[in-house]
């Protein structure tokens, strides 16, 4: 099954995840904790209603077969951190990037709002602010000093956690040796109830990110666009 | 424990001192964040250890906090329970501390009765209002039916409500009630009043009668933990899981297989995979108890296929797998116990798990340490708390009651039709948070502070030798004005008591302190410091528990349904997400992971029942019962019996913050006798009609269609 047999070679690390589907359960809580560590605002019943809810994590269902033999499986979809990523090159003003860490940035400053990426994401994982983000007080002393807060008009995505991320390197740097496993994990993989979540550097043949993705049972979200997704989802077992 | 060292604990020894006595001295409140305190470096995450208050499992957290605000709640990866995870309730806590409809200080009312106008008023007036009030009740020789009505009996408000019910009245009636109790957490009996711990991690083979063990049953978190260890191969098979309820819920739709069984027959099935069982010889345990006081063999699957809608080969099956695996076990709850026949078919779940011989066993049932694991339990008085709030607020006879006391609990909106009653009562204080619906029946709000900002000691069972003494402690300075109620009743004692009341604590903090004094061993770095740093220790207890005395399991089952004219049955289960926390907006906005709805109610129908009825999705539709009608539109969800609807529990109050104010619609109106898991909880019988046009329903993600609102 896991067609895409990577071999990542980098002396930077390159940040990738792994999801086990035959222990998620659905049960939401990395989508809690990615809105409370990542200042996503609520927006409230009436935006929600026309689609302008954000949340950079979300569990996809797929209902299969109908009653009595239905199935439903669940899936966390991210943003994907493509190596290929179709939101890249679409931007006019280059808001959208990618890092020599792997991973797809978004800078919120240059970003002026045509929603080309959105348009071109195949996962419709990029969310657009309609509005200036609303906290009724005092919720906004909830905030997270660490992630700014996105205005109207600017797309905004998952991050992988860039804060954890900086801060894990900096630990390693201080103790002068090179990130591991451990050392950065993102709010949803350490939130996880089930422990399906994985984090780490896919160009560490140790790590476990790197050791999963190798997995027979390892494949990625619509891998035939040729995305090169860094988040890997294990099927469910037998 | 690889987080370990990523966590920084602050000393909390020495700034605690100066958390509470902040607590209502406003001075105290300016601009903390610009004095730090000694230890306290800005733009440092201080982690405090604490214990999650979002429901009654008991997981630990920590708390990330700077500049005097807590910004991240996570699960604290030393806590036996939860072992760093957290579900999507925990995680919202921070909801509860910063929620804008957060009552800020005492009121009192200078309206009419639920009006909704009231006086801000001092701590001391209004201390001094509730002293006189109860003191007028002790002495004016009335009946002193006062009724404390709480959802937590164990801790510091259990054991603080025990001592006021010394001292005021022995008619006092201690209520605990709220949703936990008797909705979901449903302990099954075996032969005393405990909580089983299933070790569901090691089982093989795992069959739950609607026990919806990762959302709401019980302890969710514990239980994920454990259900990822059983899907583990790590070293062993993959455990297999089947689950059996009228509705796939979350918790079924991540089985092997779904038994979609006509509801209430759980037990009925569980007989006769028993029946299977011993006939065909399979039986582990010899000694397993005979049993029902008539032939099991009535329950064989020949028989009774029909009733629960499920093929005899399908039992026949399942028996010899469970009968097969290397460590079987059953466990029910959620629709399977929330019905008449509930105690009967939980009798019956558990008569498979005596027949596997798995009590007492790893990866089977085992029961919490026997004695009483509460860290108070030197300090308790009479406990004497009743479990049936329903059943004192409309017995006939027991007499008017001269005041009601509500602590975390909303009696208004889990029993409708005592709301009369509640309104009669003469004197209505009320320690609620929140302005929900009985607190705005009150005459006086004493305000609470939150899970977050107060201090408390419970155990928890790990397994059968292991307790976990969980400590809850203020993350932050309180800044509303708030006290805990706890140190208001102990206050309240103190003053209305006889003069010989001597009680050698002042106050929840001292409690907690005391207590981590007396009840921890004493290597020398285990200081009173380093346990608050960590959250709680683990205590081994001195006795395990003997038994099980196995109760024989007695029949209720009920006879073959009669056409009542109803077409439905109603399933109403507790939301993961919301449940009692439909004030909170991220909880709100959180889409159902089954439906996609969000922000309100909804009815789960099976598409072919709502085509025959010419109900379309998202139509608003009416569901009525024998006690009445709401509405909710209605959501297609094809892995549901056609016979049965389902709706969340949790929407419809009339008050409770902008957030679930004027939301949903509150499934208790559709049976009165609801919050009584004895009752028909979750066997409603109900029809569903179109009422016209759309019903408002608000869904998440894909499924959603782009319209144009004018042609451009």
């Amino acid at each position: 099954m896991n067609t895409v047999t990577e071999e990542v070679k980098s002396k930077k690390p390159q940040w990738a995840m792994v999801i086990d589907l035959d222990r998620c359960t659905g049960c939401e809580a990395c989508v809690v904790a990615c809105r409370v560590e990542n200042n996503i605002p609520t927006v409230g019943p009436e935006e929600a209603a026309k689609g302008r809810s954000i949340n950079w994590i979300r569990i996809e269902r797929y209902v299969e077969g109908e009653f009595p033999d239905v199935k439903v499986k669940f899936m966390p979809v991210l943003c994907q951190h493509c190596e290929e990523a179709p939101c890249e090159p679409v931007c006019p003003v280059y808001a959208t990037y990618h890092t020599d860490e792997g991973l797809n940035a978004q800078v919120y400053n240059r970003c002026v709002g045509t929603r080309y990426c959105a348009n071109n994401c195949p996962y419709t994982v990029r969310f657009f602010n309609f509005f200036d983000p609303k906290w009724d007080a005092p919720l906004e002393k909830a905030l997270n000093p660490e992630v700014s807060v996105r205005t109207r008009g600017v797309m905004e995505k998952c991050t992988f956690c860039i804060q954890r991320i900086r801060k894990g390197e900096e630990k390693a740097k201080d103790e002068g040796r090179d990130v591991r496993d451990g050392d950065v994990v993102p709010a949803c993989v350490q939130t996880c109830t089930t422990k399906a979540m994985y984090f780490g550097n896919i160009a560490d043949p140790e790590s476990e990110v790197s050791r999963l993705s190798k997995s027979n049972r390892a494949t990625r979200l619509l891998e035939d666009l040729g995305t090169k997704p860094r988040v890997i989802y294990l099927n469910k077992g037998d | 424990m690889k987080r370990r060292e990523f966590i920084i604990l602050t000393s909390v020894g020495a700034t605690s001192a100066s958390l509470l006595s902040a607590c209502g001295h406003p001075e105290e409140k300016l601009i903390p964040a610009f004095i730090p305190d000694d230890e306290f470096v800005p733009g440092i995450d201080y982690w405090k250890a604490s214990t999650c208050g979002m429901c009654p499992a008991g997981c630990g957290i920590i708390v990330r906090t700077r500049e005097h605000k807590a910004n991240k709640i996570e699960g604290n990866p030393l806590h036996p329970v939860n072992r760093g995870a957290l579900c999507a309730r925990g995680q919202a806590g921070l909801e509860v501390l910063y929620n804008p409809d957060r009552i800020k200080g005492p009121m009192k009312r200078v309206g009419e009765r639920g009006e909704g106008k009231w006086d801000e008023i001092s701590w001391d007036e209004g201390f001094n209002t509730l002293v006189q009030r109860l003191r007028e009740i002790k002495e004016h020789g009335m009946p002193a039916n006062i009724m404390f009505a709480t959802t937590d009996s164990r801790g510091v408000t259990g054991l603080a409500a025990g001592l006021l019910r010394s001292v005021l009245s022995p008619q006092m009636y201690l209520l605990a009630e709220g949703l936990n109790q008797g909705f979901e957490s449903d302990a099954t009996n075996y032969g005393r009043y405990v909580t089983p711990i299933f070790d569901i991690a090691k089982a093989t083979y795992l069959i739950s009668f609607g026990a919806r063990f990762l959302e709401t049953w019980l302890s969710p978190v514990r239980y994920s933990l454990a259900y990822s260890e059983f899907r583990s191969t790590k070293g062993k098979a993959r455990g297999r899981f089947v689950h059996v309820e009228p509705r796939m819920s979350l918790t079924a739709a991540n089985a092997d297989e779904w038994v979609p069984i006509s509801p209430g027959s759980e037990g009925l099935m569980a007989l006769a995979i028993a029946q299977v069982i011993i006939r065909d010889g399979l039986r582990k345990n010899v000694a397993a108890p005979e049993f029902l006081g008539e032939s099991i063999d009535n329950y064989a699957p020949e028989k009774i296929a029909h009733k629960a809608d499920v093929s005899a080969q399908a039992i026949i099956r399942i028996a010899h797998e469970f009968a097969a695996a290397e460590r079987p076990m059953a466990i029910g709850g959620g629709s399977a116990f929330a019905t008449e026949c509930g105690r009967s078919n939980m009798m019956a779940i558990n008569f498979l798990n005596v027949l596997s011989g798995n009590l007492h066993q790893e990866g089977g049932v085992l029961l919490p340490p026997a004695g009483d694991f509460d860290p108070f339990s030197t300090l308790r008085t009479r406990s004497g708390f009743s479990h049936d709030l329903e059943h004192v607020l409309t017995r006939p006879g027991i007499g008017e009651l001269s005041a009601l006391l509500i602590h975390q609990t909303n009696p208004v909106y889990l029993i409708p039709r005592a709301v009369d009653e509640i309104r009669r009562i003469p004197f209505i204080a009320s320690f609620s948070s929140f302005m929900d619906e009985s607190t705005a029946l009150a005459d006086l709000i004493l305000p609470d502070c939150t899970y977050l900002d107060s201090w408390d000691l419970k155990g928890t069972a790990i397994d059968e030798t292991r307790v976990a003494v969980d400590i809850s402690q203020p993350v932050v300075k309180p800044e509303l004005n708030v006290r805990q109620t706890a140190d208001v009743l102990i206050k309240l004692c103190r003053e209305i008591g006889n003069p010989d009341f001597s009680f050698p604590f002042e106050s929840a903090e001292e409690l907690v302190k005391k207590m981590i004094e007396q009840l921890t061993t004493q290597p020398p770095e285990n200081t009173t410091e380093s346990i608050l740093e960590k959250g709680g220790w683990i205590t081994e207890a001195k006795e395990k528990s003997e038994g099980p005395a196995f109760h024989e399991p007695f029949n209720t089952f009920t006879e073959d349904t009669v056409d009542d004219g109803y077409q439905f049955t109603l399933l109403a289960y507790e939301h993961a997400g919301l449940g009692e926390h439909t004030n909170l907006p991220s909880l709100q906005e959180l889409p159902d992971p089954m439906t996609a709805v969000m922000w309100g109610s909804w009815v789960e129908i099976n598409p072919r029942a709502a085509a025959s009825l010419g109900i379309a999705d998202g139509d608003l539709v009416a569901v009525r019962s024998q006690h009445g009608t709401i509405q909710a539109p209605a959501v297609f969800f094809p892995a549901i019996r056609p016979d049965t609807i389902a709706m969340p529990f949790g929407q419809g109050h009339s008050s409770f913050g902008r957030y679930a104010k004027d939301r949903g619609a509150n499934v208790i109106e559709l049976n009165p006798y609801l919050s009584n898991p004895q009752t028909r909880l979750n066997a409603i019988r109900v029809n569903v009609k179109a009422v016209g046009g759309k019903g408002g329903l608000i869904r998440f993600g894909t499924e959603l269609q782009e319209r144009m609102e004018k042609k451009r």
